[in-house]
């Protein structure tokens, strides 16, 4: 649908952008995201050409944006910014009404569809049509700005960075709003954001940029499961997992180095590095890491002969979790068996962590923690 | 004989000289109007024109007035034709000044938005840019109206009619009455047109700015 094409923008010698490429599915939700000075609205502009690329190319279904009346193109394009995108001397039908008039738009139509983008944006058209934006509240112009971008049912909507101006109750209510009417009508929209909770909560996809090029293009999952770097990672907030528990992997939460014993040990010190170790279960591996069995505190201390291997008294059927599964699986999974502990195994069946009650009891608390201790200091 | 006489007997020429007077003033600011602010739109579009535009109508405004009429009269003779010429380049000044600054004042966002959703040059000029810096404009407007009615008089020196002609008469001839019976009512012309004008912005300042 969109794709950018190398596009570079240099002011005299400071390169903004350099040499960007990506593309936009039709109908869907990309932010484009980044720190202040990334670069990440002169991208947008470029798209509707408020700014010339020094190089490279923007084709829109095809066709190259360059080669396209510069007007045209705009008309064809929702654009939405922050509030004082609204014009202050013209109510909010003048405002909703503006480009369909100077298209010469069939009067009637133009007055029925506002109404009706009134409503698809939650404003009642009696009340609000004939006020001027400045009797409006901050959330009420944006939903107005917003019913301006569809007003010619454009395929492509621009947004930059329109609700960040807003108290953080109304932009979340906003944002939800954006994701539902997105839901329903699925434009192509590009959205500009420095604001990652945002991202997460609308996009598709996220494209970070970071001086001016771009450092990760990818679903908003795969993101948070695997930044390309470290600016990624910081970017986007180490502890932000924790709050997307679905995002949240049994790797992310293992203990990585849990008490093993190999098959061999003899159910006497299997019990002693248990009650050294402070530990209630033992993870019996072979060769690699390899699990073969594991034994709970009470197995070993009711076992009469405690000269024997391990291997003879270890169960060789218990639960188990891949790295991959997230913690509301685990959770189900150490639920349903009443277990203390569940070995987390690779694909080969090696043991790379374990998740016991009590590290689940660590990570659930985090979050709460982390915000008793920010709270506090 | 006391003032108040004095202007019942001689109420006819007066009225007849305010109204000359105002005459003079209207088209005079009309013209000036309409050569400042295009310039002043011109400018604001041409960075590079500001400077010399606004330092000519500087230096305009620095000749004293009646010098200028002197100048004048070898060009335009004598009558209204200076007298207009004259009051027009001093008018311009506040006019142009306004204009460029009631058009610097908007809000780039709103500017870029305008653009953005594809209004052209002239739209983004006539629809945006022109309603929000009509006030501004208007007020320069106003300034100028104000001043012309004294500058109005002045124009008696080169032979144009209105009040000035009451009060230069009347100090040639040390007559006060006369000097006062020119003075007063151009006095209160400039008053007028004051609030003559206040009103006119009052009714071209959008509907949005006009709660606060």
């Amino acid at each position: 649908m969109i794709r950018f094409e190398g596009i570079t923008k240099r002011y005299d010698q400071q390169t903004v952008v350099s040499d960007i490429s990506f593309e936009i599915e039709k109908g869907e939700l990309v932010v484009i995201i980044g720190p202040s000075g990334c670069g990440k609205t002169t991208l947008l502009k470029i798209v509707n050409r408020l700014i010339r690329p020094t190089g490279g190319r923007v084709y829109i279904n095809g066709a190259d944006t360059a080669a396209q009346d510069e007007i045209e193109l705009r008309r064809n394009m929702g654009y939405v910014i922050q509030q004082t995108g609204l014009f202050p001397h013209m109510t909010v039908r003048e405002n909703i009404e503006i480009i369909p008039r100077l298209k010469r738009v069939n009067r009637a139509d133009i007055e029925a569809r506002s109404a009706e983008l009134m409503r698809m944006v939650g404003l009642d058209p009696e009340q609000f049509l004939d006020r001027y934006p400045s009797q409006l509240s901050g959330g009420q112009q944006q939903r107005v700005g917003v019913a301006r971008a569809f007003a010619c049912d454009p395929e492509v909507i621009l947004m930059d960075e329109p609700f960040s101006a807003l108290d953080p109750l109304t932009r979340v209510q906003l944002q939800d709003e954006l994701a539902d009417l997105q839901a329903r009508v699925r434009k192509t929209i590009v959205f500009v954001t420095h604001d990652m909770d945002e991202a997460v909560k609308i996009a598709d996809r996220i494209c970070l940029i970071h001086e001016g090029g771009i450092v990760q293009y990818d679903t908003v999952e795969d993101v948070m499961k695997h930044p390309a770097n470290e600016f990624v990672a910081d970017f986007i907030g180490r502890n932000r997992i924790w709050s997307s528990p679905a995002f949240i992997r049994a790797r992310d939460i293992m203990i990585q180095n849990p008490v093993c014993a190999s098959a061999d040990t003899t159910v006497m010190r299997c019990i002693e590095r248990m009650r050294t170790r402070k530990v209630d279960s033992l993870l019996i591996t072979g060769e690699n890491m390899h699990m073969l069995g594991i034994v709970s505190a009470k197995e070993v201390q009711t076992c009469a002969d405690r000269s024997v291997p391990v291997s003879r008294v270890m169960r060789r059927q218990f639960e188990k979790v891949s790295p991959d599964e997230n913690i509301v699986e685990v959770l189900q999974i150490v639920n349903r068996g009443g277990l203390s502990a569940v070995p987390v195994l690779d694909e080969a069946g090696d043991v790379v962590g374990l998740i016991t009650r009590s590290s689940l009891l660590m990570t659930l608390s985090r979050p709460y923690l982390d915000e008793m201790e920010a709270a506090t200091s | 004989m006391n003032l108040l006489t004095f202007l019942a007997q001689n109420a006819g020429e007066i009225v007849t000289r305010l109204f000359q007077h105002l005459q003079l003033t209207l088209l005079s600011i009309v013209i000036a109007a309409a050569i400042g602010v295009p310039l002043g739109v011109l400018i604001s579009y041409r960075r590079g024109m500001k400077k010399p535009v606004m330092g000519v109508a500087n230096v305009v405004q620095a000749i004293p007035s009646i010098a200028l009429l002197g100048f004048l009269i070898p060009l335009l003779g004598i009558g209204e034709k200076p007298a207009i010429f004259m009051v027009v380049v001093y008018s311009l000044l506040p006019i142009i000044k306004n204009t460029v600054t009631g058009l610097s004042g908007i809000n780039a966002e709103t500017l870029e938005a305008a653009k953005g959703i594809g209004m052209t040059r002239i739209q983004v000029l006539t629809k945006v840019k022109l309603p929000l810096a009509l006030p501004v404009i208007m007020a320069g407007v106003r300034i100028s109206a104000v001043t012309s009615v004294g500058l109005v008089t002045l124009t008696a020196f080169v032979g144009a009619n209105g009040l000035g002609y009451l009060i230069y008469s009347g100090i040639r001839t040390l007559n006060e009455f006369q000097i006062l019976a020119g003075a007063i009512p151009a006095c209160l012309l400039a008053l007028l047109m004051d609030l003559l004008f206040s009103l006119v912005e009052k009714l071209v300042t959008p509907a949005c700015f006009k709660q606060s």
